[in-house]
């Protein structure tokens, strides 16, 4: 495989992994979500920290299952390749939450941002770092 | 050309098809969307929208008729994910968020949802030889769709959060 190929590859699967990260998520696929981080990812959700992938799964834990469903969109993908085998990207994202009817509350939708890295292990692309911030954050100030 | 190669331009090409029925959709072009379908091909939005039908003559009628009762729509598709059965076929998960206009006053119905895709290489390219939707949820409607098969958390974290949302 010449290095063009290679690299449009590696674009792919990079995106294949933030859709399995959407799907997994919002299958509540637990073990399919923590098998697409590296074991000492750096996870950052606004101000929530959370660091390795066993404290991720909790963290989804206390979560996700407040929401009867929820849906993540990730779009606007731009991936760097930094050294190989490594890469740090940039994504849109919008995310759609519906509280159990008896809540009665609006649906939760965020429009964020996702920043990160990821490496290139002998299974394939895994999310090394992922921080998740706010569209409105992203603005300069007046 | 190499493999890989090969493989790369398919992905991309499904992605562009993927993308001209949402844009053949939201133009209102029912005979256009029809054209992206095999001749044999099985498409499924769920029982408030017909339930399972065959062939590209259903896949025009159907559009003609359901897009007509909006004033305007707009599809827009991400997380796309292709697996390859071989050289000539695929299948696919494609996220969906769809706004859909009823005017008169009415809200907007939306939805929150899934293509579960099957693909064709034909002589004209790819297209879909399956096209089925599942929704995780709705609003401004309450259509009979099928789900996306969402796990069930653990009864004891359930418990466990309304415990908690009772204490405050």
């Amino acid at each position: 495989m010449n290095d063009s190929t290679r690299e449009l590859a590696d674009r792919q699967a990079i995106a294949d992994l933030l859709a399995d990260y959407c799907r997994t998520l919002d299958e509540l696929n637990m073990d399919g979500f923590a098998a697409l981080f590296t074991p000492d990812c750096d996870v950052r959700y606004g101000p929530v920290c959370v660091d390795g992938v066993d404290a991720l799964l909790e963290f989804m834990a206390g979560t996700l299952p407040r929401f009867a469903s929820h849906h993540h969109y990730v779009s606007n993908l731009r991936i760097v390749f930094e050294i190989a085998k490594r890469a740090s990207f940039e994504s849109y994202i919008y995310a759609w939450h519906q509280y159990p009817p008896k809540k009665r509350r609006d649906d939760m939708i965020l429009h964020g941002r996702y920043r990160g890295v990821v490496v290139e292990t002998p299974d394939g692309w895994r999310i090394a770092a992922l921080h998740g911030s706010m569209a409105e954050d992203e603005r300069p100030s007046a | 050309m190499e493999p890989e190669l090969r493989r790369l331009l398919d992905h991309q090409e499904i992605t562009d098809l993927i993308h001209d029925y949402c844009a053949y959709v939201d133009t209102y072009q029912p005979a256009k969307v029809a054209a992206l379908f095999t001749a044999d091909c099985i498409t499924d939005y769920g029982p408030s929208f017909g339930g399972e039908s065959v062939g590209p003559e259903l896949v025009e009628k159907g559009c003609a008729y359901t897009l007509a009762t909006f004033e305007a729509t707009s599809h827009h598709v991400t997380n796309i994910r292709l697996h390859f059965e071989g050289d000539d076929t695929a299948r696919g998960v494609t996220y969906l968020y769809a706004w859909h206009k009823l005017g008169d006053g009415k809200p907007d119905f939306q939805i929150w949802a899934r293509y579960l895709d099957r693909f064709t290489r034909t002589l004209e390219g790819w297209r879909f030889s399956e096209r089925r939707l599942g929704v995780a949820g709705q609003a401004g409607a309450r259509n009979d769709f099928p789900g996306i098969g969402r796990r069930s958390p653990d009864p004891a974290l359930l418990e466990k959060i309304r415990k908690r949302r009772e204490s405050g």
